[in-house]
């Protein structure tokens, strides 16, 4: 029975590979590819580090272990603000700690690049000019910023349009043994997101400093009629692009900021964290969210003015390399700062420290660090994806 | 038909959760690299399956947030993006059949124990026909065929990979073999190894 295909078996076998091997350049092909060595990057500004439980039927590690493997074994961005990209039914297996991490302590800073443009100068958070005041507490560098964004003018935007954002950003992992780290590559992002959230985004990603570099290329899928394009029956609600749906006063923010719920963090984990300390993270993705609303931005200043534990740093440098003052949040184990051009008051972007974690594990013996930036380069409106302003 | 279901599963987790973390792509290639090049080599030979299936995953990690688990694994995806882009060296295919048609192996080169030997005589008997065959096929219907006897997909599979009814999927089989039949003499060459000789 089946007497020609099993004759077509064996002439297949025969036309095959001498062996089952792969050729191992071809491994090397595919996986050493930089955005598959890389955390994921979907970013919609700041994402909050996720610690993730082992899947089901994993062994429970040791307190030390779990934390080695927590750093060592994955890492993601989760969406705050776009649920229906955390697709958490089946992204839930083997993801635990996400790291974007920057070179900045490891290494030289990236060299410097232009400041952060706008569509048309103030148009969209555009610079105000002039030189400013300089600021020496967190309300001086609040009342500033906010005093920029207030002159901005709101824009318009079409629901069909798509809001560009070009940013750097460097991802690492850093793996507890020994104190061992690697350093990460500055990645140059373009991301172009659907204002009203129904129409499929793209992210492009190359190496900053090889402009020849192939662009590896992401699309967003929208949410249309309640479900993710592309995705089956994904069940998804439309995530706007153009502001976020964010609020824009400042009572408003601060109860978005403050809000209950732990933002898919497991509870454990979430309770190492503050609720200022949460709530100076939300921030941070509010900004970066908001970076093409300047109400949604005077929102985030008012509110983080009332914030407490804030203090300000300056002589900063975010990642693109550009001198910075930042507004700073210290918590027991994570550092964040919101960096703004020292003459401006621009928001540039932002970088956190995620440390201490030793002592989550009472491991003195093992030095731990993890670092987030990410910088903001370009903000503008588009009429397409893929379009360049 | 169905084989690996455990490792297509464990393939199509790791599809999915690479859109979250990329580096668990490497999961995803790990365990379907290995059936893609072979079925590649098969049809086009060592350079161009190397080509091609490092396009195919390179594409599949660009493609992976609009891969629906609802509707296949994704082996079947997979194989999709390969036939899709063998498509476009059909040249090289053909080139490789006719080779192989105009190749006349020595059935004494055979050997193995005993009851083994007859059967694999056939099979390099009907080496240039089944050449031939496979050379004048529609494309439809090779990627049908080659697709169930190299790759062991299953109808439903073959359906997905190449988004065509699963009715398609059997009359594509039947008009596929029904020339490899005819060219290999219209008869169950197993039943007389002499036949093709």
């Amino acid at each position: 029975m089946n007497s020609d295909l099993d004759l077509l078996k064996q002439f297949g076998a025969d036309l095959g590979p001498p062996t089952e091997h792969v050729p191992e350049a071809l491994r090397r092909r595919v996986l050493d590819q930089p955005a598959l060595r890389e955390p994921a990057l979907r970013q919609r500004g700041l994402r909050e580090l996720r610690l993730r439980e082992p899947a089901p039927g994993q062994p429970r590690l040791s307190r030390p272990s779990r934390i080695r493997r927590r750093i060592s074994s994955g890492a993601r961005w989760v969406g705050a603000i776009r649920p229906s990209w955390r697709l958490t039914g089946v992204a839930a297996t083997a993801l635990v700690l996400a790291a974007v991490t920057a070179v900045a302590l490891v290494g030289p800073p990236v060299r410097a690049r232009r400041p952060i443009a706008g569509p048309s100068a103030g148009s969209i958070g555009g610079s105000t000019g002039g030189p400013s005041t300089a600021a020496q507490t967190p309300t001086q560098l609040l009342r500033l910023a906010a005093a920029r964004v207030a002159v901005a003018p709101e824009p318009t935007v079409r629901p069909n349009q798509f809001v560009y954002l070009q940013s750097v950003a460097v991802y690492q992992d850093i793996y507890l043994d020994g104190g061992w780290s690697a350093r990460g590559i500055p990645t140059l992002v373009r991301e172009w997101r659907s204002v009203d959230g129904t129409h499929d985004g793209l992210i492009r990603r190359r190496p900053l400093n090889a402009p020849n570099a192939t662009w590896v290329t992401e699309t967003t899928p929208g949410c249309r009629g309640g479900t993710l394009s592309g995705a089956g029956r994904t069940a998804c609600t439309p995530a706007p692009g153009y502001a976020g749906g964010l609020p824009t006063t400042g009572d408003a923010m601060y109860g978005y900021l403050y809000r209950p719920g732990t933002d898919d963090l497991p509870m454990q984990y979430a309770a190492q964290i503050s609720a200022d300390e949460r709530a100076f993270e939300r921030a941070a993705s509010a900004l970066s969210l908001g970076q093409t609303s300047p109400a949604v931005q005077a929102a985030v200043f008012a509110a983080l003015s009332m914030v407490p534990g804030v203090t300000v740093s300056n002589g900063v440098t975010d990642v693109s390399g550009r001198p910075g003052v930042a507004l700073v949040h210290k918590g027991p184990d994570r550092t964040t700062q919101l960096i703004f051009d020292p003459d401006t008051y621009q928001y540039l972007g932002m970088t956190q420290t995620l440390a201490e974690l030793l002592s989550v594990d009472k491991a003195p013996d093992i030095a731990l660090r993890l670092v987030t930036q990410q910088a903001f380069e370009q903000v503008s409106i588009v009429n397409r994806v893929g379009e360049l302003p | 038909v169905i084989s690996g279901s455990t490792d297509a599963d464990a393939g199509t987790e790791a599809l999915l959760a690479s859109r979250a973390d990329p580096r668990l792509f490497a999961t995803l290639y790990d365990r379907h690299a290995a059936q893609l090049y072979r079925y590649a080599y098969q049809r086009v030979g060592a350079q161009t399956a190397e080509d091609l299936v490092a396009d195919t995953f390179l594409a599949a990690f660009t493609q992976r947030d609009s891969f629906d688990p609802n509707r296949a694994p994704a082996r079947p995806w997979l194989f999709g993006i390969l036939t899709r882009k063998l498509a476009r060296h059909h040249r090289t295919e053909q080139a490789r059949y006719r080779a192989f048609a105009r190749s006349a192996p020595d059935p004494e080169a055979v050997d193995g124990p005993a009851d083994q030997i007859a059967a694999r005589v056939t099979a390099v008997a009907v080496r240039a026909p089944l050449a031939r065959a496979l050379g004048q096929l529609s494309a439809g219907d090779r990627d049908v065929l080659l697709l169930i006897a190299w790759s062991d997909l299953s109808y439903d599979e073959v359906s997905t990979a190449l988004d065509i009814p699963l009715g398609t999927v059997r009359s594509r089989l039947n008009r596929a073999r029904r020339k490899v039949r005819e060219a290999l003499g219209g008869v169950d060459p197993t039943l007389d190894p002499e036949v093709e000789q």
